[in-house]
C-alpha cells in the first residue's frame, strides 16, 4: 500500500506520517518512508537524532533516467534504498528527496 | 524532483506486507504536478477549523482528479465533540470520508520540542494510540466507519462497517 499524506503547515502531517510509520514497521510491515517536504523533518518525527541527518544523501534528478514512458528510476528502489536511505528505529527505510534550495540539485 | 518522487512512489511498496508513507509538501501545488499519483491513497490532515478544513478538501478534489482510489480526511487535534461535529459536518456536505479522529494532545507539541518521535517520546499518549489504530485500519484497506474520538478499543468493540458513530465519551487530558 503507498499511502500520501497531504495537509497544511503546521496540520500535524509530519507528526502523522512519522507516528504511523513507526507504529506499522512495530506491527511487522516493512515501511518506507518518504520525505517529499522542501523542508524535511519527517526524520526527526521517526526517531532519528538530528546530527545524522548531515550525512544524509538526497534523491535527486540524477537517479532518472529518460525513457519512452517519460522519466523513470535509473537503479532499482532496493539499491536506491541501500545508497540513499537512513534506517530509522523500528527498522523503518527513511528517503529524503532533495529540493531546489540544497545545492546541486535543481 | 517532483518527477523523483512520482518515479520512486511507483517503484515502491508493492507487497501485501509493505507500506510506503509519503510526507507531501505543505503546498497543494505539488499534487497538481502529479507527486502522488501513483499513490492508493491519500490522507488529508485537516485542524477542525474552516481554513484547514479548506485546504483539505482542495486538496482531495486534486487527489481525486488523480485517480487515486481512497482519499480521506483525517482531523488532527481535536478537542472536542463540538470540534469533531464540525469536521463531520463539513465531511458530510462535501462528500469526503473521514479515515481518523486524533484528539488534542499536549504530548505531540511536547515531542517536537524534544526533537523526538511520539513514539519514543509518549508511547501511551492519546494522540499516539489513536494515530496507530488508524494505520493500521488504512493498512488493513478498511474504509466505511465513522471515526469517533473514543479510544480505538472501545471503538472496536462497537464495530465498523459503516456502524453510526457511539456517543462520544471525550477523555480529559
Amino acid at each position: 500500500m503507498k499511502l500520501a499524506v497531504a495537509g497544511k503547515g503546521g496540520s500535524g502531517k509530519t507528526s502523522i506520517s512519522g507516528t504511523m510509520c513507526r507504529m506499522l514497521a512495530r506491527d511487522g510491515y516493512k515501511v518506507l518512508a518518504i520525505d517529499g517536504d522542501s523542508n524535511p523533518n519527517l526524520a526527526l518525527t521517526l526517531g532519528v537524532p538530528a546530527e545524522r541527518m548531515n550525512d544524509l544523501p538526497v534523491l535527486t534528478r540524477d537517479l532518472l533516467e529518460r525513457s519512452d514512458d517519460g522519466p523513470k528510476l535509473a537503479k532499482s528502489l532496493e539499491e536506491i534504498c541501500r545508497t540513499h536511505s537512513l534506517q530509522a528505529p523500528d527498522g523503518v527505510n527513511l528517503l529524503v528527496m532533495a529540493h531546489p534550495q540544497h545545492a546541486g540539485t535543481g | 524532483m517532483h518527477a523523483t518522487v512520482r518515479s520512486v512512489i511507483e517503484a515502491a511498496a508493492n507487497q501485501d506486507d509493505e507500506i510506503c508513507i509519503l510526507d507531501t509538501e505543505a503546498s497543494p501545488e505539488h499534487l497538481s504536478r502529479g507527486t502522488a499519483q501513483y499513490a492508493d491513497a491519500m490522507l488529508c490532515i485537516v485542524e477542525p477549523y474552516y481554513k484547514s478544513l479548506e485546504t483539505g478538501r482542495r486538496m482531495a478534489v486534486l487527489a481525486r482528479d488523480l485517480g487515486l482510489e481512497r482519499v480521506a480526511l483525517v482531523a488532527n487535534k481535536v478537542r472536542d465533540e463540538r470540534e469533531l461535529e464540525a469536521v463531520r459536518k463539513f465531511a458530510a456536505t462535501h462528500d469526503l470520508e473521514i479515515a481518523g479522529i486524533i484528539p488534542f494532545d499536549e504530548q505531540m507539541p511536547g515531542a517536537e520540542r524534544a526533537e523526538a518521535s511520539p513514539v519514543d517520546f509518549a508511547p501511551d499518549t492519546k494522540a499516539v494510540v489513536a494515530i496507530g489504530a488508524m494505520a493500521r485500519s488504512v493498512a488493513a484497506g478498511n474504509g466505511g466507519s465513522v471515526p469517533s474520538l473514543t479510544p480505538p478499543e472501545a471503538a472496536d468493540a462497537a464495530g465498523n462497517g459503516g456502524a453510526p458513530a457511539q456517543p462520544l465519551a471525550v477523555e480529559g487530558s
